[in-house]
């Protein structure tokens, strides 16, 4: 594992969901350090999302605990998750279709007590330029492009420091200078800001690149957790997911 | 919650304020005709008038800003009417005193219709208001102490005819005028930016630290008081109130339109809105006799719906967008 061994930033134990008779989650166990980036691979209907959605309060589990930092946050509601410093994209880019891209950003900063209106437009600018939207500033959010709304959606997650931000699919369907800018951002914030990331993505390679742990779900189960190296090569990975070269 | 002034506004200080003195010259010309003023008609008219606008700017509150769309408003306005004059009936208390006491018994109201209801999103959420408003319209008639379908009569108040109209005048032109200066707060606040971000995405909005749950029930609440006060005011108006016309779902109707008409989600909406509508009302109800003016006005209302959207203020906002110099980009 890449956290310390005492207390990872994440720790996800025996969780378990289930959407009628079909079971999405099955006992799924792993833990995610500070600073780090965990791939999360599976084939479609594997419950890659389904965790995501259990991990950040829109699903409670059925059983089996969540810890942020040794905390319980399986019972807790998305909002007040983000105030510890728990974020997520969508699978589709979700961002607020009719505000101006730089009020987008201002939103999660609305419930910052601590920040004032310099402090916010300080922040809200410098995730502008990270990713490259300084001069779409105030062009209003639905009228830029659909890999830059994802870019936004990624700032958006960013903008509030969070400690952990689970990503959905957000390499899907966007241009490969877009990838590559995000690549390099989800770097940047792990690096500079020490940002955690779950990354959920079928471009398996991009993603063995970036992450310092992998975990592939099979069916609900996690068929393999570990280095990239090793998860790529396990054998039930391999056999549920890669399929044979 | 509403920590005001936070975000940097788009408009710089110099045309916002040009614009609010506009307004501010209209409300002193309202004020003048309040006080010199001997149409009673007219009077009374523009009392109306006010009243819609009080209803439309707490209607704004949740479904302009919100996005939740209450078809309902009348179910607040209503039990706030009810309020004030069974309080007339049995303590002989004088609704001038009881409308916040109104006000308080509808935002109860809107507090436990709201938790129900504010889970459920779009069309469904239109229904399930309009529907309430049956319900507790049925309540009203069946209730002993509101006496059924028989109303609750009040007391005149001892004052001339031109007086009477005066007083309300000013009673209705003031809370216009507050709540507006109240939306006009909310539009500039945290509050108000986290009603939009519900509106534009409630999940992603929850997602990015907004208290959905808690922020669409104070947005109720305070609209239902607004409404509640209204209502209790309303009752020592006409001074006889029964639950056909006290609950009458074309009120409802009225000021969704009158939002929708003006520009929902902007405070200068229902202050269009209100008299635009009124007045298209009136003009078909003069010439087009029938029961048939009912069926072209909503027509009308809906392309403008379909075909303007953001109403009124939505047309100027564009207009404006197009006509003023790009703002300075950063070098990049
Ligand atoms: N809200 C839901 N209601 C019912 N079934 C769901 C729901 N979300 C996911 N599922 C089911 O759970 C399983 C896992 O889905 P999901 O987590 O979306 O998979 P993935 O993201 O890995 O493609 C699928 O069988 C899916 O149909
Ligand atoms: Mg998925």
């Amino acid at each position: 594992m890449t956290a310390s061994a005492e207390q990872p930033l994440l720790a996800i134990d025996a969780v378990g969901k289930r959407f009628g008779g079909v079971i999405a989650l099955d006992d799924v166990s792993f833990s995610v350090g500070a600073h780090s980036v965990v791939g999360l691979i599976g084939p479609n209907g594997s419950g890659k999302t389904t965790l995501l959605n259990v991990i950040n309060g829109v699903f409670a589990a059925d059983h089996g605990e969540v810890r942020l930092s040794g905390i319980r946050i399986d019972r807790k509601r998305s909002c007040e998750l983000a105030a510890t410093g728990l974020t997520r994209t969508f699978q589709a880019a979700r961002v607020f279709r009719t505000l101006a891209v730089r009020q987008n950003l201002f939103i999660p900063l609305l419930h910052q007590s601590a920040l004032d209106r310099t402090a916010a437009s300080a922040r809200a600018n410098e995730l502008l330029e990270l990713v490259g939207l300084t001069k779409h500033a105030e062009s209003i959010a639905s009228e830029i492009s659909g890999g830059q709304q994802r870019l936004l959606e990624f700032a958006r997650a960013l903008v509030s420091r969070p400690r952990l931000v689970l990503m959905d699919e957000p390499f899907a369907g966007v241009h490969p200078q877009i990838k590559t800018l995000l690549v390099r951002c989800i770097r940047d914030s792990v690096a500079r800001e020490g940002t955690s990331f779950i990354i959920v993505s079928h471009e398996v390679p991009d993603l063995v690149a970036m992450s310092d742990f992998m975990v592939c779900l099979v069916e609900g189960r996690t068929a393999a957790t570990g280095s990239p190296a090793t998860v790529i090569q396990n054998e039930r990975v391999i056999e549920g997911y890669l399929g044979r070269a | 919650m509403l920590s005001l002034f936070f975000l940097p506004s788009s408009d710089n200080g110099s045309t916002r304020l040009r614009r609010l003195l506009v307004w501010l010259a209209l409300s002193i010309a309202l004020i003048v005709y309040g006080v010199v003023g001997r149409q009673l008609f007219l009077l009374s008219t523009l009392s109306t008038v006010f009243l819609y606008v009080v209803l439309t700017q707490a209607w704004n509150i949740l479904g302009g800003y919100g996005g939740y769309l209450n078809f309902g408003m009348v179910t607040f306005f209503g039990v706030g009417a009810y309020t004030s004059a069974v309080l007339f009936q049995y303590f002989e208390l004088s609704p001038f005193l009881t409308a916040p006491v109104a006000g308080l018994a509808s935002a109860v109201l809107g507090v436990l219709i709201g938790i129900p209801t504010l889970r459920i999103r779009g069309a469904y959420f239109a229904l399930v208001t309009m529907i309430i408003t049956f319900a507790v319209q049925t309540l009203v008639l069946d209730m002993p102490v509101t006496q059924g379908a028989l109303g609750v009569y009040l007391q005149p108040v001892r004052l001339s005819p031109l007086g009477v109209e005066q007083l309300f005048y000013f009673l209705f032109l003031g809370c216009a005028v507050a709540v507006t200066a109240l939306v006009y707060a909310i539009e500039h606040s945290n509050f108000g930016w986290a009603l939009i971000a519900i509106r534009e995405d409630e999940d992603a909005a929850e997602i990015v630290g907004v208290r959905t749950v808690e922020v669409k029930w104070i947005a109720n609440a305070v609209a239902a008081f607004i409404a509640g006060v209204v209502g209790g005011l309303y009752a020592q108006r006409i001074m006889y109130i029964e639950p056909s016309g006290t609950f009458a779902f074309d009120i409802s109707l009225n000021v969704v339109l009158m939002a929708v008409v003006g520009g929902a989600g902007t405070w200068q909406g229902p202050l269009i809105g209100a008299p635009l509508v009124l007045l298209v009302a009136d003009m078909l109800r003069v010439t087009v006799t029938s029961e048939v003016n009912r069926a072209i006005f909503s027509v009308i209302v809906i392309l403008i719906a379909l075909f303007i959207p953001g109403g009124v203020m939505g047309v100027w906002t564009r207009w404006r967008r197009r006509h003023k110099p790009k703002t300075v980009e950063a070098p990049s």
